[in-house]
């Protein structure tokens, strides 16, 4: 297995003005590198506003770092070549509601990517959408469906299906299965499961829970304030944390059961 | 001991276009003194909803019934609104599920946080300001924020959600409750602040003996010291009972499959499937009639299409035609 992803020093800062000349410089992200392999499976944690969200964003490209790379097969991409990366990296959003078009329906919206992205003649298209449709275990009639119109486990089966569509090599998540209500979520998670061993696609997330990362993940990365902890395995990280934070982290059920 | 709650066949009504939907259909609570209880169901469940009735928020349209609603013996149900309200401000408390609804956008953070002092103590009018904002920061420090003077001058907008999370936590604390009803109060934080809010509301309980009711999506974002959990899907009471009873033998289908969906069996392996349950949860408009679990249940028979009575055993209820486990009601 090669190194599909390689980050090299991603630096972002978000700049805070201050009073009325003064500006003040937060630094979000400070020099995170890892690598990621095909098909390996990468949970970020770490607390609020540790730059979880922002990592995720640089990968997927809806922002621009302020200093280092990213590399995708040993390739850097470019910060504004949206059109390569956005066939190469795809992007789940956490509230499926609000990341698709009330005004169009399902099927138009699956369709663009697969426009802009590809040279296939229209039919060849929808064929595509509605064998995609049915990967994620929706329906064929799905397609005439709108947003509003599905619950909130089919919406998290549309956003999956967009992800998925173009075949890309790297998906990433943030924050996606969280909202989801238990029994619901479990359903997300086997499908997730199962496409990864279809597809061999590498998966980023970013969650709050231990247990979801201590189930899917291969590879943990801590951070905290911006700056990288730990990036090991899963499991040296459950059993042989560095960090008391990592500890902190992924033991929460300790914490819950003691007192 | 006689329960502080007393909540019996409680039913609400809400008019739609073809009718009168029962939301909640026959819940049953008994809360005790002191007792933190924990409500766990899945989003439509009527679980907001049966917060806002027992603390009065109700709209004219809502259909309430009930054969007991019972506060401390009085029964709220035959009160007047202001007898209502006087036991809600005195007595109760809420934490409300979304920061942004309870926060006015254009007052700062630090004069809604007085405005809620000030009636707390509203016999002395001219009370100083630092005296106040010693005591402010005294609430603030309880629930862990400690940039005080920042967070006074701010707008709601500029907080983040669990911050203002935070904040409302506060808010419900300042009156120092009997009872405090909380619902979803952590969705917006991390595990590590949400440990600490637990551990400081699980310290007025302690200390004050305020009884709690907290309202949770998920069984892993439940309180660690809650006594007695209750299971609730589509508006029906599933499950009631002693939270370590409950979570190692459940009866219920529907408490087995929450358990083993929220990851609580460590010994689960990784990177395999789920067992979960199938289908989408139903919406208001179309609720199966009798178990409205039955569409979805692994032990679904044609009987459940009639709604199984709440039965009895041994500390708790559950209401299942087909339980799990082998009979031992009579232990």
């Amino acid at each position: 297995m090669s190194n599909l992803l390689q980050i090299h020093n991603l630096t972002k800062y978000y700049v805070k003005q201050v009073g009325w000349l003064k500006q003040q410089r937060i630094c979000a992200l400070d020099a995170v590198s890892f690598t990621v392999r095909q098909g390996e499976t990468v949970a970020i944690i770490g607390e609020t506003g540790s730059g979880k969200s922002t990592l995720i964003k640089l990968i997927a490209g809806i922002d621009t770092p302020h200093a280092g790379s990213i590399a995708l097969n040993g390739t850097l991409l470019k910060p504004y070549d949206y059109k390569s990366r956005c066939q190469q990296i795809r992007m789940i959003f956490q509230d499926g509601l609000a990341s698709l078009d009330p005004q169009r329906n399902i099927g138009q919206q699956l369709l663009e990517p697969l426009r802009f992205n590809t040279d296939w003649p229209l039919a060849k298209q929808h064929q595509h959408v509605l064998a995609t449709l049915e990967r994620v275990g929706l329906l064929a009639e799905h397609f005439d469906f709108y947003p509003h119109m599905l619950a909130s486990g089919q919406l998290a089966r549309v956003c999956i299906a967009r992800a998925i569509l173009l075949n890309p090599l790297v998906i990433v998540a943030d924050e996606a299965l969280s909202a989801l209500d238990p029994s619901i979520r479990a359903q997300i998670i086997n499908l997730l499961i199962d496409l990864k061993k279809e597809m061999g696609v590498s998966f980023i997330f970013s969650s709050h829970s231990p247990e979801l990362v201590r189930h899917l993940a291969d590879k943990i990365l801590v951070l905290h304030h911006g700056k990288m902890l730990e990036f090991d395995t899963t499991v040296t990280l459950i059993t042989k944390p560095k960090q008391p934070l990592t500890q902190a982290l992924l033991h929460m059920e300790n914490l819950r059961k003691s007192v | 001991m006689n329960p502080i709650l007393d909540i019996r066949n409680l039913t609400i009504a809400l008019e739609s276009p073809e009718g009168p939907v029962k939301v909640l259909d026959g819940f049953n609570l008994q809360l005790a003194e002191g007792e933190i209880h924990t409500l766990v169901g899945e989003s439509g469940s009527g679980k907001s909803l049966l917060a806002k009735a027992i603390l009065g928020f109700i709209q004219p349209k809502w259909r309430i019934t009930a054969d007991r609603l019972w506060w401390r013996q009085q029964d709220l149900l035959a009160m007047t609104t202001s007898q209502r309200r006087a036991i809600t401000s005195q007595d109760m408390a809420m934490i409300f599920q979304n920061p942004a609804s309870y926060l006015d956008p254009y007052v700062r953070v630090g004069h809604q946080l007085e405005e809620v002092m000030m009636r707390r103590q509203s016999t002395r009018l001219f009370r100083r300001k630092r005296e106040q904002r010693e005591q402010l920061s005294q609430l603030l420090q309880q629930v862990e924020i400690d940039d005080i003077d920042a967070i006074y001058t701010s707008y709601p907008s500029q907080l983040s959600d669990g911050v203002a999370q935070k904040i409302g936590v506060a808010m419900a604390l300042a009156h120092r409750p009997k009872f405090l009803v909380a619902d979803e109060p952590t969705s917006a934080m991390g595990p590590y602040t949400r440990h600490q809010i637990y551990q400081q509301l699980a310290r007025l309980n302690r200390d004050d003996g305020m009884s709690i009711l907290l309202i949770t999506q998920d069984l892993t974002s439940m309180m660690p010291q809650t006594e007695r959990l209750s299971f609730i899907y589509c508006g029906q009471l599933m499950e009631v009972g002693p939270k370590d009873e409950l979570l190692s033998r459940p009866r219920h289908p529907y408490t087995d499959a929450m358990c083993k969906m929220s990851f609580l069996d460590q010994s689960y392996p990784a990177k395999t499937k789920l067992p979960t349950l199938p289908g989408a949860i139903p919406t208001s408009q179309n609720l199966p009639i009798g178990c409205r679990l039955g569409p979805r249940c692994p032990n679904a028979q044609r009987i459940c299409v009639q709604r199984p009575e709440l039965r009895m055993s041994n500390k708790r209820q559950f209401a299942c035609h087909y339980p799990l486990g082998d009979g031992d009601d009579n232990e």
